[in-house]
């Protein structure tokens, strides 16, 4: 017989399991949709003909001038998940238009490509530059969604023309390095040093993460790149080592060993607000109300996580003010909402993470699956 | 316009200038008041702070004035979010 605790806690488990479950499972019908739907509502159906050639390739033919050459499909790997375009190129191989057919990057980031008029940079290029680089330059600031819709531009020739690609070379390079060393700061801060030592580690980890995770690379854990793993988006491992390490590494040693290592040493945005704290003299407020608030903090990343994944749109989960706080990245709400956490966070230390981060969250139902685990084998062992 | 007027324009910059002072002699009779011992680097401080916030607020505005409202936002959001730091970290320095 277990105790009362320990079935609660399998409650909540099992509970939020097949609400994410549920949920996935919507979203999946929602995103449904065919070729051939995208086809007829951009070109004049009654007109055009279209045929398909493979997956990724159809061949248009009709009276109208531009119901020739071809139209591929391909898929590339943006921030949120799959970035999907259907491009058209006349008989000679030049690319007439692009459109992102389905794709769940941030809005701001987005918006980005458009003031940049970076799909109009690509109309007119030979679409067999694409079989081995990427020929139009990169989006400052939407580094990861214009390489997407580059990658799915030539995801969909190479496809559709089945040709061979180049061997992949994983890109490891001085990000991944930096997560790497961050968490192995972050272990090490959790064994039996002295408390010196640990400072000194802590605060260097702190340093090191606010520069080059925050100001430098942009790179954090939020909820929408849990949304987009959960949904089975899943970015390319060979060019997006760095997702896999945040995610992998944070997740396995919260689950093998119980500890928060993320959130202590690795967060840049967690690393910033001590710094802050340190700067005002903010103390860890705890008032009594703060155990009731948590499960508000809890239930309003589960209500979140739900929405985005029902919606199929990773991206409808990202409410973190990270991005604002180092790149002024995000809509004006979120640009808003960082002016008091900053001014606040000199007070009151962590006050993101204590009152209102969603990975918090997270961590919290990895503790407690993992505590449950351990409680329910010690049972039954007894 | 006011701005150019021959009277109100000299009339105006001498009130803001009376207030600066006033506003310089307010903050001593504070620090006093407070126990705060000043000396001049510490006042120096005080003065770049006040004269970059200074900035700020005129940048702010007068891209609200140019119709660039968006931008003056984000130029006040920023810039005086940094202030803000600025000044509880020198306020820190201050009564160390």
């Amino acid at each position: 017989m277990h105790k009362p605790s320990n079935f609660r806690n399998w409650s909540i488990l099992i509970v939020v399991a097949l609400m994410i479950m549920a949920a996935i499972i919507h979203g999946a019908k929602v995103s449904e949709g065919t070729q051939r739907h995208y086809l007829e509502e951009t070109f004049n159906a009654s007109n055009c003909n279209f045929k398909p050639i493979n997956a990724n390739k159809w061949e248009l033919s009709g009276l109208e001038p531009n119901c020739t050459g071809h139209v591929y499909f391909g898929e590339g790997y943006g921030y949120n998940g799959p970035v999907r375009v259907m491009f058209h190129t006349d008989t000679v191989g030049f690319i007439q238009f692009i459109v992102p057919v389905d794709h769940n990057e941030t809005p701001s980031y987005f918006k980005k490509l458009e003031q940049h008029g970076f799909l109009n940079h690509m109309i007119s290029t030979q679409i067999a530059l694409y079989k081995d680089e990427e020929p139009v330059d990169m989006v400052s600031g939407a580094t990861i969604s214009s390489r997407a819709i580059q990658q799915a531009i030539r995801d969909g020739y190479l496809k559709g023309e089945q040709l061979s690609t180049q061997s992949k070379q994983i890109q490891f390079g001085m990000l991944e390095l930096c997560i790497l060393v961050l968490f192995l700061m972050g272990m090490l801060i959790h064994t039996k040093y002295g408390h010196s030592q640990r400072r000194l580690l802590r605060w260097s980890s702190m340093v090191l993460s606010v520069i080059v995770l925050g100001f430098v690379f942009n790179a954090h854990l939020h909820l929408s790149r849990i949304a987009a793993f959960l949904a089975g988006y899943f970015p390319d491992f060979f060019l997006y080592p760095a997702v896999y390490l945040l995610i992998g590494g944070s997740l396995v040693i919260a689950l093998l060993s119980g500890k928060n290592v993320y959130c202590h040493s690795v967060c840049p945005f967690g690393s910033a607000q001590e710094i802050l704290a340190k700067i005002g003299g903010g103390k860890p407020r705890r008032p009594p109300w703060h155990r009731t608030w948590k499960w508000v903090q809890y239930g309003g990343a589960l209500i979140v996580l739900l929405y985005a994944l029902s919606n199929s749109n990773p991206g409808l989960a990202h409410y973190e003010v990270f991005g604002a706080f180092f790149s002024l990245t995000g809509n004006p709400l979120l640009l808003g909402i960082t002016i008091p956490v900053v001014v606040i966070s000199l007070f009151v230390k962590r006050f993101w993470c204590r009152f209102i981060c969603p990975i918090d969250g997270v961590f919290a139902y990895i503790r407690l699956f993992r505590n449950t685990i351990i409680q329910t084998f010690a049972q039954l062992l007894k | 316009m006011f701005p150019y007027s021959t009277f109100l324009g000299p009339v105006f910059w001498m009130a803001m200038g009376a207030f600066v002072v006033i506003f310089f002699m307010g903050l001593a009779a504070l620090l006093k008041d407070r126990q705060i011992p000043m000396n001049w680097w510490k006042w120096l401080l005080v003065v770049t702070w006040c004269i970059m916030l200074y900035i700020v607020v005129v940048g702010g505005f007068t891209l609200f004035g140019e119709n660039e409202t968006r931008a003056g936002l984000y130029f006040l959001g920023v810039f005086g979010t940094f202030m803000a730091v600025v000044g509880v970290a020198l306020y820190r320095l201050l009564t160390k």
